[in-house]
């Protein structure tokens, strides 16, 4: 894993997952998983079905026992998500029960009490994740996003609004955000934490969120401060960013990001492209499609694709086997989650040999 | 003086000046200007802001923007558009699918479908495949817009498309699909007839289909 976001050749192309469908993993490993994606059985049995690294979540408390209560549906987490109450914390993955944003004005995020990244439950989690891991699969810490957990909380469609018609309110929740991931990223590092994984979706299909002037504004200043706490600790930085985020990338490579994931296939954002302009700066993670290709495609179909983005990233190192989104769900056929782990074992030992 | 004042309605569209857009939507009015005529500044404005969004100038934070601008002024000429006849160049019910909360995407297609005159019945969330279906019967509607966010509903836009063939409506409907989940190819293995990558992009499919009937 190190070899590779570092640019390097390791022995073989690594594979690496965010969130793995419980489900999926119990039905390729025969046993119980566990419910909960984010929980410590669930991290073994990744490692089991043949994972080299993977997510865990420190910055997020998912468990039912943080949640605050709206009403007999509804409660709101810490991050002011309203979230359903009819899905306990077994849920497959955290977009299905998230219902909107609690903190939809700037006076109720105001009067929200902030995140604490000094919790002790976050470095709790992160030592015993560790633990549960052993030397069996490569841990990224998650700490949060500079586009990712408040804009649950205030809103999508809101949080791009107000960048518009309240600028200094997301220019103060930009800064929030950043703080909460520089000074839980300095106490995880410190816990040994070797590469920082920050979040924030700033794509849709056909483009960025908002223009490339509003990020390199807004929120590139931030990510730098977030780029240059984790690089003075030594640590590396991966950048999780789902949409076609092209536009952005240089601005991204500015602020300091190591490795670049999940490289959206159906929003754009091809491999062979992604290789030639950024290789040289990044380490590129994913691409396998999870809109067609591992839901409903064949064997044969995983097995070209894998092959082909070995083929295409791999060569000279900096590339990560990964699914075009981080998220292998339910609907994933099990049989070709395992075909794309056994093809990149196959074929995915350096030097490639593929034409 | 109508005229001048609408075109400046229209360029502050364009220039996504929410407050200039109000203020002038009400001087407008009050200035006795058609209110059909100042929908059309409005719709103007909202197709050009379409169109630099497709050149890659403007960005999904400026559709959204231009969405609520949009709103805002219909909001202050609705009274006067009571009982107005208005533009009818096709009929869509839009929804996002059962399982599924998700609807910016969709909220924006209906700003901009209604700026090129489609008469949107809009289900909202979390819709089921019998509403939509007795929508399509009691509307007349020609075309289905469905979005879907999570790849775990895309499954249901089949449901959908299959109870429009058992009642017997599937032929009379074009279903056009969107949504991060998806992409072309999912589309037509769910049975859709297009997929919009965006708002925009759906829109222009829409009025390709009922510009060709």
């Amino acid at each position: 894993m190190l070899a590779a976001l570092n640019r390097e050749e390791p022995d073989r192309v690594p594979l690496f997952e965010e969130e793995v469908s419980t489900k999926v993993l119990s039905q390729l490993l025969g046993i119980d998983s566990g419910s909960n994606y984010q929980g410590m059985s669930s991290l073994k049995a990744k490692a089991k079905v043949g994972l080299d690294g993977t997510n865990v979540a420190p910055a997020f408390k998912s468990s039912s026992e943080f949640l605050r209560s709206i009403d007999d549906e509804r409660a709101v987490n810490e991050w002011g998500w309203i979230v359903s109450r009819k899905v306990s914390c077994g849920y497959e993955s955290l977009s299905e029960f998230y219902l909107g944003g609690y903190l939809d004005t700037p006076e109720k995020y105001g009067d929200f009490p902030r995140p604490d990244p000094h919790d002790p439950w976050r470095v709790e989690n992160w030592k015993a994740a560790k633990e549960a891991a052993g030397d069996d699969i490569f841990l990224v810490p998650n700490v949060g996003g500079i586009f990712d957990l408040s804009v649950h909380g205030i809103g999508l469609k809101n949080y791009l609004l107000y960048i518009h018609r309240k600028p200094s309110f997301v220019e103060k929740v930009l800064r929030d955000d950043a703080n909460f991931c520089i000074e839980l990223a300095k106490i995880l590092i410190d816990e040994g934490a070797e590469v920082i994984g920050v979040y924030g979706d700033m794509g849709e299909k056909s483009g960025p969120f908002f223009s490339p002037a509003t990020a390199r504004k807004m929120i590139y200043p931030r990510m730098k401060e977030i780029g240059d706490t984790i690089h003075k600790r030594g640590a590396l930085w991966m950048l999780h960013s789902c949409g076609n985020v092209a536009a952005l990338v240089d601005i991204f490579i500015d602020a300091g990001i190591d490795a670049l994931n999940p490289l959206q296939p159906t929003a754009g954002m091809r491999l062979d492209m992604a290789k030639a302009k950024w290789g040289k700066n990044l380490c590129l993670m994913g691409n396998i499609d999870t809109s067609w290709t591992l839901p409903y495609g064949t064997l044969d179909d995983v097995t070209r694709e894998v092959k082909d983005a070995i083929r295409v990233a791999a060569p000279g190192g900096g590339y990560i086997m990964m699914s075009g989104t981080g998220v292998i769900d339910g609907k994933c056929k099990p049989e070709n989650f395992k075909t794309q782990i056994e093809v990149t074992k196959k074929y995915g030992t350096y030097p490639i040999q593929l034409n | 003086m109508h005229e001048k004042l609408l075109k400046k309605l229209e360029e502050s569209m364009v220039n996504l000046d929410y407050d200039e857009v109000v203020k002038i939507s009400k001087a407008a009015l009050n200035s006795g200007a058609d209110p059909i005529d100042t929908v059309k500044a409005l719709t103007t404005g909202v197709r050009k802001v379409g169109e630099r969004y497709e050149k890659g100038e403007y960005f999904l934070s400026e559709l959204i923007l231009a969405s609520e601008s949009m709103n805002a002024g219909m909001e202050v000429l609705s009274p006067a558009l009571r009982g107005a006849p208005q533009e009818n160049v096709g009929k869509i019910v839009l929804c996002t699918v059962k399982g599924d909360l998700h609807d910016i995407g969709k909220n924006l297609a209906k700003v901009l479908l209604v700026s090129e005159g489609f008469e949107v019945f809009d289900l909202g969330i979390d819709v089921d495949a019998e509403k939509i279906v007795e929508k399509v019967k009691e509307t007349g509607a020609q075309i289905i817009g469905l979005s879907a966010l999570l790849s775990t509903t895309i499954p249901y836009i089949k449901k959908v498309i299959d109870e429009l063939k058992d009642a017997h409506v599937r032929d009379n409907v074009k279903v056009i699909v969107g949504g991060a989940a998806l992409d072309e190819k999912t589309a037509r293995y769910l049975g859709a007839d297009a997929f919009a990558a965006d708002a925009v992009k759906g829109t222009g499919i829409c009025l390709e289909w009922v510009k060709r009937k």
